[in-house]
């Protein structure tokens, strides 16, 4: 009878996750924007319809606390609609905020958390209750206030425990008893008022259907819940009210006095449902039902009525009793008994839908035109691997070897062809919009710009702009430190900016473009820019560079020095950023990604960085080199140039090799040196070069051979070799050989 | 016995999740977006459905008509009906019974009351 299994179903449950999400997702820019037009009614209703369905569909898995607290919200969007508050930035706030929980309790559920579960403590709790608070001073109906009030109480003692909602324990704990109950209160209602027709005599012809309906309903219904005292009193109820409707018995007051008093026993029974039938039998109405149901009464049948009613009635009810005693008193005792208990139950409750592993980041969503496509490739992969049997077969026959090479030739191509179009097609299926991380920004610089009192208007472009599914995942945190410099350290003051003559609203700008086989993400702001020579100072206060050093760099190397552990330019440590972490963990993701960043800034003009990101992560463009006679893989994104030198161009300053190109002295260095392999080749006159590098630090790599360029599929290093320095992966090419990837911007460094 | 029910809701989501539960709870579940739909599908095939759940609120026809319609046919007098309300539609409750459903539940639905109810109508032993 438990249908929790049902209820807990990932797929139902991760489907209600995704829909959850998206509505949340759309509600948060639409809240942005009423703030800005907060008469705007249509903005409203979306929002409102957001927070409808999520309450609808929660309530109906039984997520109570995402029902409640959307069903919350909803009332005050309702409010707002009804133009009974205004949509002020305060109020703005309470929704963000409370959406922001929803958030976290959708998150809760699809990692298999337990934040819904009644009985466990967590911080959020102590939020939820803040913004019901908050929801009250707006005057919320007072059926919620009850609510609240109640609970308010209730975690007088036990702080942190907090119960949204004071459901009927003992009715919850049985939802077919629930449901009765509920139900036979309709019916008795549409009985009673049929009842009050039939006293005035104004009963129609659909009026008696009502009535006999709501009899059926309510019989079938009892009987469901095997309330059979009820069952029989109604089926002679209704054999009587159809001789009625039929003209086949005369109405009489004596038999209206007779439909009321079975209304009321029908009434006492199912309120009282099971029990103890001795002031309330229902024996004499029975048979009183069933005489005036027959023109003549037939004695003997009435009789066995009365014996089988009057044997059966007490047997079955004690079992219908037993069999329908409420879960919920079970768990009442238990907790009488320890609360340990129940948590504990409950606690595996939710470890059991944790095991079905409910996790909705961990899906993808696919246009089915993609999938029908893939399917039409995997049939003629099939048709194309037959091939291959059939000429491994007529090899073994001895065929015509010219005419073996000419097929082998062709199904081969046809192989590329196909595996090219099945690589695209699943590279398609994995791009997602950048959109899916954009999207959070505004709320975000809102959220700083208000905090921190300054005007920022944020504009976004390129959101369309489709990446990778591996990219998308990881690209949020970085650009999130990227903003918030801007909105701390980029854009001035309101009251300095003017001062500067700038408008007193800054602009931070996000773009999102394809340039080749990179995505580029660019983040501007217009604000005070960064100060090369400060920022060298800066260093040197901080001990990371000797004053001398310091004078060698160029500005770009001096700008690069934000990117180094420890350091920040921020005058002081604020909430959200200047802590000297940000810009050092953005840089490593970055460079995990495979990807560059590039500063550009102008003091007092603004700065802008750009991130230029590999459009996939799993498969790469490289070129292939050899070195101390092993093959590397270079990705492609970091070579700069190719070219042959002489050994006799090859100088030698401070002890470290250089050269000459176009005019600007290049540091070079063997690869096996830096890698510590052992060189391979003699010495010779020609040396390879493969110049890397970034940010206008350039290295010049010595290798034995510089090969084809590739594409290959990456595959991560693994365990200890994760670790080892220099290396960004492996692939494993067409020869079955394992060739490692090389990092530039480790090797930049080694 | 024919247990297939058939369910009118325009909401994709809510269609979604109670056509699972109930399927689960082995009926046959069949959707029908409006009340054009759904009178379109009882009409052509009246022995196929056990029983109808209908949102009140629908475009096209909404619930109210699409009962008040069922009702006028002989065939349908007894069909059991389940209307389904939100709670802003206190009067609409009232209407609903009177146009002919067996009863009416409020939304939030949830889904065990759901499947009870349906059970429960169709006279189902537990």
């Amino acid at each position: 009878m438990n249908e929790n299994n049902i209820f807990s179903d990932p797929e139902v449950i991760k489907g209600f996750i995704l829909e959850a999400k998206d509505h949340l997702e759309s509600v948060e820019p639409n809240l942005l924007k009423l703030e800005n037009n907060p008469d705007n009614q249509e903005l409203l209703n979306d929002i409102f319809r957001s927070m409808h369905s999520i309450k609808g569909a929660a309530s109906f898995l039984g997520f109570a606390r995402i029902a409640d607290l959307s069903h919350k919200l909803e009332n005050i969007l309702d409010k707002l609609r009804k133009k009974k508050t205004k949509a002020n930035p305060e109020i703005i706030d309470l929704i963000l905020e409370g959406k922001d929980i929803l958030g976290e309790l959708v998150d809760d559920i699809s990692g298999g958390g337990s934040s819904d579960s009644e009985e466990t403590d967590l911080p959020i709790n102590n939020k939820i209750r803040q913004i019901e608070e908050s929801f009250l001073r707006l005057g919320d109906s007072p059926q919620n206030r009850k609510t609240v009030e109640a609970y308010g109480e209730e975690t007088g003692m036990k702080l942190g425990q907090i119960k949204i909602t004071e459901p009927d324990r003992k009715a919850e704990s049985d939802p077919e008893m629930e449901a009765f109950l509920a139900a036979s209160r309709q019916y008795l209602d549409l009985m009673n008022d049929s009842i009050e027709q039939v006293k005035t005599g104004e009963i129609t012809p659909t009026g008696w259907d009502t009535y006999i309906r709501a009899i059926r309903s309510l019989r079938n219904s009892s009987s469901y819940v095997k309330l059979e005292r009820i069952v029989n009193l109604l089926d002679q109820e209704q054999e009587l009210i159809e001789k009625l409707r039929t003209d086949e018995i005369k109405l009489s007051p004596p038999l209206v006095e007779l439909l009321v008093q079975a209304y009321d026993a029908v009434k006492r029974e199912t309120e009282n449902p099971g029990a103890k039938t001795d002031e309330t039998d229902i024996k004499p109405l029975l048979s009183s039902l069933s005489c005036a149901g027959k023109k003549e009464p037939e004695s003997s049948r009435l009789g066995d009525i009365l014996v089988t009613s009057g044997k059966i009635d007490p047997k079955d009810l004690k079992s219908a009793l037993q069999s329908q005693k409420p879960l919920g008193e079970i768990l009442v005792d238990q907790r009488k008994i320890t609360r340990e208990e129940l948590k504990e139950a409950l606690n595996n409750q939710v470890n059991l839908r944790a095991e079905k592993g409910v996790l909705a980041e961990h899906t993808i969503r696919v246009d089915e035109s993609k999938l029908d496509h893939l399917m039409n490739l995997i049939g003629e992969l099939i048709i194309n691997r037959n091939r291959f049997s059939l000429l491994t077969r007529k090899s073994k026959h001895g065929e015509d070897v010219t005419y073996l090479q000419a097929q082998l030739k062709s199904a081969t191509s046809s192989l590329t062809q196909i595996s090219n179009d099945l690589q695209a097609t699943i590279m398609k299926v994995r791009m997602l919009p950048i959109n899916t991380v954009f999207q959070k920004f505004p709320r975000m610089v809102r959220d700083l710009s208000r905090e921190k009192g300054k005007k920022i208007d944020l504009d976004i472009f390129g959101g369309k702009t489709e990446v990778d599914k591996t990219v998308i995942e990881k690209i949020g945190d970085p650009l999130i430190h990227l903003i918030r410099n801007s909105v701390d350290h980029g854009i001035e003051m309101p009251q300095e900016r003017e001062k500067l003559e700038k408008p007193a609203q800054g602009i931070i700008a996000i773009r999102a473009f394809h340039e080749g086989h990179n995505v580029v993400v660019e983040v501007e702001d217009d604000g005070q820019g960064i100060d090369a020579d400060l920022v060298k100072r800066k260093a040197v206060e901080k001990g990371m560079l000797t004053q001398e050093d310091a004078e060698m760099l160029d500005e770009a190397q001096a700008l690069d020095l934000i990117f180094a552990p420890g350091f920040s330019t921020a005058k002081q440590v604020t909430g959200t950023s200047g802590r000297g972490v940000g810009m050092d963990v953005v840089k490593r993701n970055i460079q995990s990604l495979n990807g560059q960043i590039l500063t550009t800034t102008k003091v007092g003009e603004g700065t802008k960085f750009s991130l230029r990101l590999p459009l996939t992560l799993a498969v790469i463009d490289v070129l292939m080199i050899e070195s101390g006679e092993m093959i590397f893989a270079l990705p492609l994104t970091a070579v700069q140039e190719t070219l042959t030198v002489l050994a006799q161009d090859i100088k030698t300053i401070n002890g470290k090799k250089v050269i000459v190109v176009r005019d600007q002295t290049l540091r070079i260095i063997e690869l096996t040196r830096l890698l510590k392999i052992p060189s391979g080749k003699m010495e010779s006159e020609e040396i390879p070069v493969v110049i890397i590098g970034e940010n206008g630090t350039n290295l010049g790599l010595m290798v034995d051979a510089i090969r084809e360029k590739e594409e290959i599929v990456i595959k991560p290093l693994e365990n200890l070799l994760a670790q080892s320095r220099g290396f960004s992966g492996a692939t494993i090419l067409g020869n079955g050989d394992v060739v490692l990837i090389l990092n530039p911007l480790d090797i930049l460094r080694l | 016995m024919a247990r297939t029910i058939l369910m009118v809701e325009d909401s994709a989501t809510i269609r979604h999740l109670q056509s699972f539960v109930l399927k689960a709870q082995g009926f046959e579940v069949e959707t029908a977006e409006n009340g054009v739909e759904a009178l379109e599908k009882l009409f052509e095939n009246p022995d196929k459905f056990a029983l109808l759940v209908a949102d009140i609120n629908m475009p096209r026809m909404d619930g109210l008509s699409l009962v008040r319609k069922l009702r006028e046919q002989e065939t349908f007098r007894n069909f059991p009906i389940i209307m389904v309300t939100s709670e802003q539609e206190e009067e609409d409750r009232k209407e609903g019974l009177k146009a002919g459903a067996n009863m009416y539940m409020v939304k939030p639905i949830k889904p065990e009351n759901l499947a009870a109810n349906i059970k429960m109508l169709l006279g189902e032993a537990k």
